[in-house]
């Protein structure tokens, strides 16, 4: 029973991480149509100028907050200078120049910072808190880093729901021409929408890199948990990215604790198939087809 | 008010708008007649900015506006509701009232009076203001747009075939609250129609176009009156 436990909350925090990244996946596509392949090697640049800061300062709290603003800026400028040329051809073309992005980050992050993996800091401890002489798989650290994703979420929602803004991004976003006749200025909204994805992959970023390392290729694996839980939501849907998320991270963590953690991947593509068996567009996907 | 001069339109090789001249003096309802690809869509598009001309100018309240932005030409208060789509099916009634009134910076107070009058005007929005617009039946859906548009405080509203696609009883409404909104207010109205005779139940003015060109413009009342001109308009839409 205790080891149950522990495989669910070990499997909510690394959930929650799958989630984060799912959602700024979500937020690019709901707003542009565009599966921005590239968001993992944003998220590896923003973590390496997070750790250069975490390097020069030794404050973590400086770290984060300088990765976060990176993510906002580079979300601003994959917007403006490598998507917005391509937005009205085919939407092949954005995900090809997404691709090319991820070679380019690469070669840049590798120039920079060279190719070995390192360590990144974590702000609390990695002890698990004890209840009743009991060990639990939940430490300080962990909570942190769920209450950053929670909180995160709930200020995305927010966003959406309660401010004039967030109807804007959401008008312009399901109806672009329509928004424009109401006065919505939708190359700016969609750039906000590409900014905000970027703050939050690099807040994924700095919450994974303890755990897997900091390097041109480290995200890799956590990046297909993250497009998984993000097609198991449904692609549109944020609260979608959560629930993927957590199915998927409680998944990986019963079948690597209990299947033996070299069949994890296979758990992942078993839920995804499931997901997609039961519901073809994702668990909160649009329930009819698209029309194109 | 709204003041088109020698307005060409090119969709590529097609001429849509070949030199059309027409004006929709303040506080007027004018419609727009016209067969299907006489060009009376392309005419709102091309106001509204969605559409660039080849040649020719469009001026708003004394002010060019045919070589701006979208978004600037309704922030002056060109209202335009396209035909069939007009509102944002995935916001629900309320979120698309609310970005109506999002166009300029109002105080809220004049906001909530704003909201106030229109779910007074048509309170079948009001009993589903929570609901998606995709829920919505059509003449509902064009209710609802004619409401976004009212909460942006108007000067001039484009509507293109409020009437596609609604039974008789919808159309005799739509027409009724355009009337009734003219009325109230003294919105100047350009609504581009098929059903002539619903749109000449509460036109000032009339333009008609055949294949891009201007082949009648003359008042309303004075075109009912007149049998030649009847027929003309019948020559415009059927070709004989």
């Amino acid at each position: 029973m205790v080891r149950f436990l522990n495989l669910t909350l070990a499997g909510i925090t690394d959930g929650m991480i799958f989630a984060t990244i799912a959602l700024a996946l979500v937020m690019i596509f709901r707003a542009t149509r565009v599966i921005n392949f590239a968001q993992g090697a944003m998220m590896m640049l923003t973590t390496f100028v997070g750790w250069t800061v975490q390097d020069r300062t030794g404050s973590y709290w400086l770290a984060l907050g300088c990765a976060l603003a990176a993510g906002l800026v580079l979300g601003t400028l994959v917007e403006r200078v490598f998507i917005r040329p391509v937005e009205n051809g085919p939407e092949l073309n954005a995900a090809v120049v997404a691709l090319g992005l991820i070679v380019l980050i690469n070669a840049l992050a590798s120039m920079i910072w060279g190719s070995t993996p390192r360590a990144y800091p974590v702000p609390f401890s990695l002890r698990g808190y004890s209840v009743g002489g009991v060990r639990l798989l939940l430490s300080p650290n962990d909570l942190f880093t769920i209450g950053m994703v929670a909180f995160t979420m709930t200020a995305l929602v927010l966003l959406f729901r309660r401010t004039a803004l967030g109807l804007r991004m959401r008008a312009g976003a399901y109806s672009p021409e329509l928004a424009r006749l109401l006065g919505v200025r939708v190359g700016a909204t969609l750039t906000i929408g590409w900014a905000l994805a970027g703050l939050i992959g690099a807040l994924a970023g700095v919450l994974i890199a303890p755990v897997v390392f900091l390097g041109p290729d480290q995200f890799d694996t956590v990046l297909v948990y993250g497009f998984t839980a993000a097609i198991i939501g449904g692609l549109e849907s944020p609260v979608g990215s959560v629930v993927g998320g957590l199915l998927l991270g409680c998944t990986l963590s019963y079948v690597s604790g209990y299947a033996g953690s070299e069949v994890t991947s296979l758990g992942a593509c078993a839920v995804l198939l499931v997901a997609l068996m039961a519901r073809p567009s994702g668990l909160f996907g649009p329930a009819t087809g698209r029309r194109v | 008010m709204l003041e088109i001069d020698d307005l060409t339109v090119d969709y590529g090789s097609v001429r849509a708008l070949d030199h059309v001249t027409l004006r929709a003096p303040l506080g007027s309802i004018t419609t727009v007649l016209g067969a299907n690809g006489a060009g009376k869509t392309t005419l709102l598009r091309a106001v509204s900015g969605l559409a660039r001309p080849a040649s020719g100018s469009i001026s708003f309240a004394g002010h060019r506006i045919d070589r701006r932005r979208v978004e600037d030409i309704a922030g002056l208060g060109i209202a335009h509701l396209p035909s069939g789509q007009g509102v944002i099916v995935e916001l629900t009634v309320a979120e698309n009232l609310r970005l109506g009134s999002l166009i300029s910076p109002k105080p809220p107070a004049g906001r909530k009076e704003d909201l106030d009058q229109v779910y007074d005007m048509f309170p079948v929005l009001s009993q589903r203001r929570r609901d998606v617009a995709a829920s919505l039946s059509g003449g509902e859906r064009q209710l609802l747009a004619i409401g976004t548009a009212l909460m942006s405080r108007p000067r001039l509203i484009l509507l293109d075939e409020p009437s596609l696609g609604l039974a008789p009883r919808a159309v005799a409404h739509i027409m009724a609250v355009l009337r009734r909104i003219h009325e109230d207010s003294g919105r100047t109205v350009l609504l581009v129609e098929q059903n002539a005779r619903s749109a000449l139940s509460i036109a000032d003015r009339v333009v008609v176009l055949n294949l891009g060109r201007v082949v009648i413009d003359e008042d309303a009342s004075a075109l009912a009156a007149d049998p030649r001109s009847m027929q003309r308009l019948r020559h415009a839409y059927l070709g004989f």
